[in-house]
């Protein structure tokens, strides 16, 4: 998809551009939402937020695309650095907060699905390296192909493989009875 | 973006059934038209605040304004040193460096203050002088 260059204030951008943003918008919200609430252990406000943000930087950063790399790689990329730091501030207002915020979080309500089975989802998701979650999330769950995760992460293919492998390694472990439940079915 | 057969290779049947598990259960709502539209929304209003050219100019002048109400603060000049007067002496130091009853025999008269010893002499002495 060609982005065209943004230039200049809102109010003065030219209909084309607006909307060819608008489209980029449309055609990556769900997506970019699923991903942040993938990373973010099921948390749907903290995804939306993260989304909007890596929206927001990708407007104000349209006029320095350059092209070398996939508009996806290049949101994708935006996108996880949100993430990263949603999770970092996330981290540092339970470090602050302390006990208040060792209770178990509440269940997102918005969320669709078995409670108890996601809430286990999550947990095992979390106590992957987050760049083990990142890699797991980007290829196995979102089906971005390695050369794709490897660019959007900045990592060398080889390291992209060594992760999911850790990765799926844990899961194994950690969920053994959802691959088995899936053969009884 | 298609799942790609790289990454197919390394699956076996029971982690593709894993990983179709976790992908099912771990699926935000999907996002409702109103929703859609207040996040479309939010994203203009963000996009509109962020454009303004000026948007930086309240920030620095507040910081400026700041900067000029601490440079321009009423600096405490520094006074002279005060000459702090001597302590006067407790009784008790006075009493220590002081021959007290010399002093006191200079205002009383030699002749009638006399510590208790020599005034027994005295009185002694006086006596045997009276006697014929």
């Amino acid at each position: 998809m060609q982005i065209a260059a943004y230039t200049g204030m809102a109010d003065v951008l030219l209909p084309m551009e607006a909307a060819a943003f608008a489209a980029f918008v449309e055609a990556r919200r769900e997506r970019a939402v699923r991903v942040a609430y993938r990373l973010l252990a099921g948390d749907s406000d903290a995804a939306e937020d993260v989304a909007q943000n890596a929206f927001l930087r990708a407007h104000r950063a349209l006029g320095g695309f350059r092209g070398e790399s996939s508009v996806d790689t290049w949101f994708y990329r935006i996108l996880l650095r949100e993430v990263q730091r949603q999770r970092r501030w996330r981290g540092l207002r339970k470090l602050w907060s302390g006990a208040a915020e060792r209770a178990p979080e509440p269940e997102d309500e918005r969320a669709t699905g078995d409670p108890g089975l996601r809430r286990r989802i999550v947990d095992a998701l979390e106590r992957l390296s987050p760049a083990q979650r990142e890699v797991f999330v980007l290829v196995h769950l979102e089906e971005h192909s390695l050369a794709e995760t490897a660019a959007v992460l900045g990592k060398a293919i080889g390291t992209v493989k060594s992760h999911l492998h850790r990765a799926l390694e844990s899961l194994r472990r950690e969920l053994a009875d959802l691959a088995k439940e899936g053969r009884e079915r | 973006m298609k799942r790609d057969d790289e990454r197919e290779r390394g699956l076996s049947a029971e982690d593709a059934r894993l990983i179709a598990a976790i992908d099912a259960g771990l699926r935000p709502e999907p996002i409702s038209p109103a929703r859609r539209a207040a996040f479309r929304a939010a994203l203009d209003e963000r996009i509109a605040r962020g454009a303004n050219p000026w948007r930086w100019l309240a920030p620095a002048l507040a910081a400026t304004a700041a900067v000029a109400l601490w440079l321009a603060r009423p600096v405490a000049t520094p006074t002279e040193p005060v000459a702090l007067a001597e302590p006067a002496l407790e009784d008790a130091e006075l009493y220590a460096f002081m021959d007290y009853d010399a002093v006191a025999a200079e205002l009383l008269g030699s002749s009638t203050y006399l510590p208790d010893d020599y005034r027994a002499l005295a009185l002694l002495i006086e006596s045997e002088e009276g006697e014929p």
